[in-house]
């Protein structure tokens, strides 16, 4: 250092540690230890922030899922939107079919004993025969 | 391994892997702990804020670990963290409390002699009451030289300022430090 700091090159020459500050005993020691409980702490308490901020959009989502499955698994809304389904799905059987068979090779098919199993194994929904007698199908099989 | 193997950027490197990031973090502080507690001690002075400001510190470092981009080397990334924290408790202590100069001086050095974690003699008193004469910023730039003896280029890389500034800050803070020491032991013999 400058010769004009004599007296401050005395301090420093005198080799005093640390200014004649220290610390409790073992307390650099145990520092370490001390710290990483804080981090931990730390860690965990800001584990629980994002729950707590987190916490009313899940209870929303869980709400909407559990709406969700009810609406799907309630017969009330099941039985409508299936007949609908249904009923859609056999008018496209029926245009499908007319567009390719004429009426006769239709009653030829009906007829014919060696189809009768594809018949049987026609699974049809009892709820699209409501109201319809046997004189109506006779009548839509044989005109 | 032990903490003496890993090089400050090995450190840096380990705590990204989750796995791994407390066990670096401990090497960390035990590498760093008392360099930057003597730092922080000299600016706040009393063992219990000096310990509050070195756990803040390394709060900090934990929750900032992974922005540190190796642009300047750690340790003066560490320094300058915990010259912010420092500087940040003495601006909430000074809110709180406001005292004249006379007054701070006596207020000072009473804190001073009554902290049992300070055995200093007359010199010693004398010479913390000159350092406390400084302005904040001067203060420090003389206390990293004088005391931790860091070079002008690393105390540049830690204030963020030029080392042509730092050497004139320092200069003017030891002729000061000097002066109120040839002061006050003289009248004191």
């Amino acid at each position: 250092m400058n010769e004009e700091f004599k007296i401050l090159n005395h301090i420093k020459d005198q080799n005093k540690s640390n200014a004649g500050f220290n610390v409790p005993d073992g307390y650099l020691e145990s520092f370490e230890d001390k710290m990483m409980d804080i981090i931990n702490a730390e860690e965990q308490s800001l584990a629980k922030k994002i729950v707590l901020v987190l916490k009313p959009w899940l209870s929303m989502a869980a709400i909407f899922t559990v709406i969700a499955i009810v609406y799907y698994n309630t017969p009330y809304f099941k039985t409508s939107q299936t007949v609908a389904d249904a009923s859609i799905s056999n008018e496209i059987t029926l245009d499908l079919l007319s567009s390719d068979f004429d009426e006769l090779e239709l009653m030829d098919m009906i007829t014919d004993e060696n189809n009768t199993s594809i018949f049987e194994n026609i699974n049809t929904d009892p709820a699209l025969l409501e109201g319809i007698t046997y004189e109506d199908i006779e009548g839509l099989v044989i005109f | 391994m032990t903490s003496r193997e890993y090089t400050d950027a090995e450190l840096v490197e380990l705590f990204k892997d989750k796995s791994h990031k407390q066990m670096a973090f401990k090497i960390l502080i035990s590498r760093y702990k008392e360099r930057l507690y003597w730092h922080i001690r000299k600016i706040v002075i009393s063992h219990d804020d000096a310990d509050d400001v070195l756990q803040n510190t390394f709060l900090k470092i934990w929750q900032n670990f992974d922005s540190f981009q190796g642009k300047s080397a750690l340790y003066t990334w560490l320094y300058r963290i915990a010259t912010n924290e420092a500087l940040t408790l003495l601006k909430k202590k000074r809110k709180s409390v406001q005292f004249s100069i006379d007054e701070e001086d006596s207020q000072y050095e009473k804190q001073l002699v009554n902290d049992p974690y300070f055995d200093g003699d007359e010199i010693q008193i004398q010479l913390q009451k000159a350092i406390n004469t400084l302005p904040e910023k001067q203060r420090i730039i003389f206390n990293l030289k004088y005391f931790e003896e860091l070079k002008y280029e690393e105390i540049s890389e830690i204030l963020e300022t030029t080392v042509g500034s730092l050497k004139a800050s320092y200069h003017h803070a030891a002729k000061k430090i000097e002066a109120y020491l040839k002061n006050n032991l003289v009248e004191k013999s």
